[in-house]
């Protein structure tokens, strides 16, 4: 593997098997081998940051022989993405994916100084986050906890709690990351339930090949709130972790391992949390073609329960009666994957997974939950003919969830699926695809519902610079235990369950252009609408009983625009998102809540030797409409503007990152009596060694 | 020359980033009103129904009186030790009397069962409150003994009710003190 300019040797390129599991990294010359695979033809991804990825189709590994390749890498000023593996549930080279996929660099969150990836991910293109809640062009909207409309995974393994259907953003190892996949539109043909607006796949790295050992401190302090009378405490408001962790080969085993802490006293009252987390990751080879993979990530969390302020004049505290809520809560994954590969045409993995979710408020009511998702799959990938992929596949999964009687009780649910995918590579410039799921699912007492969810799609190479792609997908969200059953009351608001609620559903269609100009600029736009129907909310009755029901449809459509360009040292981003979303009601048509209309970033990033200065604009339009619980409404969920800056520095294997969010200090609400944090200078330290 | 553009575009940036000031600003205010805490003593009575905070303008003097009710705020968390609770009013002006009520289940809203009264310090008569137009007056707490509806001759019931004239279903209270008029200006 050479650099194509300067004939020097590339070391840590990755080489990807495409459709299968099989891959390495070069050596320090730059070298690289795939032992004992069998006899056939393979394509072949190569890529590394900061080099255009390169795909070599067709090479032939002959009987008893070696295949040699010679790859010289093009450096490029722009980031270029070479795979995709959550489009197809497998490998796949980045330009043949006919839906919009942005990807994040593990290496780029460590350097964002963030203190969970909600945060990360909130200034990307058609991506949102409402109070932790994330949005894919606007999918989900703000339902208080219950019912993510965008599927969680980790490394491919379902990771929405089996309770509430809700992602746990302090459950992700956030230092294990190697990147992030984000899949936009409906993905129930290969997912099932949860896919409704998109997927995010989170994708954590392997073993080293070479003894490795990370670290990465962080630690930072909140500026004092803006105005005189939100001041609530004398003391500073500040936060800390560390995390670190090893990786190295013993034998046929690859073992990574990692813990880490974080504490902070947050920068409202309540907003206190201590947090402990592990992770472990063993990759045994049986043989070149065969492994297993097991995956452990645990994670405490002790926190301040902060749900409403005191009031508009007060909004860092919380209601005298708040005093002192807090949840413990723990989160546990643990997630096995055999993969074998037969031939070049035929491989199959069989994957089992449990996570375990559990708290315990203490708070009015005493609420407390554990519970459990687990499955098993199957799956086959079949290349019955060259330009042919089949991806074939059954699944079970299972909900167990024990509970207070004032909340959900102990329940119990499934889901039955069997899916296929066919990729065809028609020409060579057009790439087509084709799926669909069938599922079964239901909850205790409730009626079983059916669904199929096909999708369709289409990438087309129009010229060596442009890309063309449609799809059009459907998808649902069977409901969470907690919408179907939750039995409480809080702040004198009781809430009753509905076992008649059932499954929301979508339909996704998207057109897309990606647009390569000279070799520093790129530019992608995209045209979505969706539509969706029984959207479930939690709404009073006229008698004030509040119930999860299915209560309306919704529309949403618009764009989405995105740019990078370098020049010399500096690295420009831009994107904007239109979105136009329409909930139908039998009054008439109403703005979706909690969807602001435009949204945009703008970063500018300067490398000057061994330092990295960049500047990052994010800016969200005033939230049109609210949730109506309240009776100020929308009042104070005005524009929002956030800036960032930070200062990276390199030190050898060392970088140090000086970050500064909000700069602008800028006082904003997401939601109804919550405001988002003030500024906050942090420092990192992270290094590998 | 790069660094010179990112010089001016970081420069256009930070001043465009002034222009859009701090959002969320320090208002607006409640509004006219009266918020504090309570501060709930002994057990909860397990017949409770409701929890009701009511100010009135004057000290009642007759049954009607009772029934000319200022504001109140009825949502207080049944089961706490401690609530914040807020009472919008319509109109500035001192109000002498802001009480809390208990309802028991299947009753209905009983003056004879006042848990306490807003009152400071040695006062021997509830404290009367300024409410300025489109302001709150805050920290106006009260400290709610469930004793007093088990018959308990605590000094908060001399105190709240001691004042009132003998009306039909209203126990009287030993050592009335008799019926002065409120002070103003005893409230923030």
């Amino acid at each position: 593997m050479l650099d194509a300019d300067s004939g020097e040797p590339l070391p840590s390129a990755s080489i990807v098997l495409l459709g299968t599991e099989l891959g390495t990294l070069t050596d320090l010359g730059g070298h690289f081998r795939l032992t004992g695979l069998p006899t056939g033809s393979y394509a072949v991804s190569i890529s590394m940051v900061g080099y255009t990825p390169q795909v070599r189709k067709d090479v032939r590994v002959p009987p008893g022989d070696t295949a040699q390749i010679e790859v010289h890498l093009a450096p490029t000023a722009i980031e270029m993405p070479a795979l995709v593996v959550s489009g197809s549930k497998r490998p796949r080279d980045f330009v043949d994916v006919p839906t919009t996929v942005t990807l994040v660099d593990g290496n780029d969150l460590r350097m964002d100084n963030s203190l969970s990836l909600d945060e990360s991910l909130d200034y990307l293109p058609g991506v949102h986050m409402v109070s932790g809640q994330v949005n894919i062009r606007g999918s989900t909207g703000f339902s208080r906890g219950t019912g993510s409309r965008v599927l969680l995974l980790i490394d491919g393994f379902p990771a929405l709690s089996a309770d509430n259907g809700e992602v746990k953003w302090d459950a992700i190892p956030m230092d294990q990351i190697a990147r992030v996949e984000i899949i936009k539109g409906a993905g129930s043909a290969l997912y099932g339930t949860g896919a409704l607006g998109g997927i995010i796949n989170v994708i954590t790295r392997d073993p080293s090949p070479r003894p490795e050992t990370r670290f990465q401190m962080l630690a930072g302090v909140y500026s004092d709130p803006t105005y005189d009378e939100w001041r609530w405490t004398s003391g500073k408001r500040a936060f800390e972790g560390i995390d670190i962790s090893h990786s190295r080969q013993v034998g046929r085993l690859g073992v990574v391992v990692g813990l880490g802490q974080k504490w902070g006293n947050g920068y409202r009252e309540n907003g206190w949390y201590r947090r402990g987390k592990g992770f472990a990751k063993l990759r045994y080879a049986f043989r070149a073609t065969a492994a297993l993979t097991a995956t452990l990530n645990w994670a405490l969390d002790d926190h301040g329960v902060f749900v409403q302020w005191k009031d508009r004049n007060e909004p860092l505290e919380v209601p005298v009666q708040s005093q002192g809520d807090k949840t413990l809560s723990q989160k546990l994954n643990l997630n096995l994957c055999f993969y074998r590969l037969l031939n070049p045409r035929l491989g199959y993995r069989v994957k089992t997974f449990v996570y375990r979710t559990g708290f315990d408020n203490k708070l009015e009511g005493g609420t407390a939950s554990e519970a459990y998702k687990f499955g098993q799959e199957l799956q086959l990938d079949l290349q019955p003919a060259d330009a042919i992929s089949l991806t074939l596949g059954a699944e079970w999964l299972g909900d167990r969830v024990f509970s207070s009687d004032n909340l959900f009780g102990d329940r119990t649910g499934y889901n039955l699926a069997v899916y296929a995918q066919v990729e065809a590579q028609a020409t060579d410039w057009l790439n087509l695809s084709s799926g669909g799921r069938y599922d079964q699912y239901g909850t205790e007492g409730c009626t079983a519902e059916r669904r199929f969810s096909p999708k369709l799609g289409l990438a087309c190479q129009i010229s060596p610079q442009t890309r063309v792609r449609t799809s059009l997908g459907w998808g649902f969200r069977g409901p969470s235990i907690a919408e179907i059953y939750t039995s409480a009351s809080f702040s004198g608001v009781a809430i009753v369950p509905n076992p008649n609620l059932k499954a929301e559903r979508s339909l996704s269609y998207e057109i897309g252009l990606h647009r390569r100009f000279w070799t520093r600029v790129t530019w992608d736009l995209a045209f979505f609408w969706s539509r969706y129907r029984d959207l479930v909310e939690a709404r009073p009755d006229v008698a004030g009983v509040v119930s999860f029901r299915n209560v309306s449809q919704g529309r949403i459509a618009g764009l989405e625009t995105s740019i990078q360009a370098s020049y010399g040292p500096l690295a420009l981003n831009g994107s904007y998102t239109l979105l136009d979303a329409t909930e139908s009601l039998d009054t008439g048509n109403v703005p979706l809540p909690y969807r602001p209309r435009h949204m945009a970033s703008a970063g500018l990033r300067a490398t000057v030797l061994k330092l990295t200065l960049s500047a990052q604009l994010t800016c969200r339009s005033r939230i049109s409409r609210a949730s109506g619980l309240f009776p100020e409404g929308n009042r104070d969920l005005i524009a929002l503007y956030l800036v960032d800056m930070s200062a990276v520095y390199a030190f050898g294997a060392i970088d140090l990152s000086l970050k500064a969010h909000n700069v602008l200090n800028y006082n904003y609400a997401e939601v109804e009596r919550n405001l988002g944090p003030p500024r906050r200078f942090s420092l990192g330290l992270s290094g590998t060694f | 020359m790069p660094r010179l553009g990112f010089a001016l575009i970081l420069t256009v940036l930070l001043l465009w980033g002034c222009r859009i000031g701090h959002g969320l600003d320090a208002g607006p205010p409640d509004g006219t009103g009266i918020k504090g805490t309570l501060v709930f003593h002994g057990e909860w009575p397990q017949e409770t129904a409701d929890i009701a905070v009511a100010v009135y303008k004057k000290l009642p003097q007759s049954m009607a009186d009772f029934f000319s009710i200022a504001g109140w705020d009825t949502t207080v968390t049944l089961g706490t030790t401690r609530y914040e609770y807020m009472v919008p009013l319509e109109e500035p002006g001192n109000y002498e009397w802001i009480v809390v009520a208990w309802q028991p289940k299947g009753g209905f809203w009983n003056f004879s069962s006042l848990l306490g009264c807003h009152h400071v310090g040695s006062d021997s008569l509830p404290t009367p409150v300024e409410v300025r137009l489109g302001e709150t007056a805050k920290g106006i707490d009260i400290h709610a003994y469930f004793d007093l509806v088990r018959g308990a001759d605590l000094p908060d019931r001399d105190i709240c009710t001691g004042f009132l004239p003998p009306l039909p279903g209203i126990p009287k209270p030993v050592g009335n003190t008799g019926r002065e008029s409120g002070r103003p200006g005893a409230g923030r």
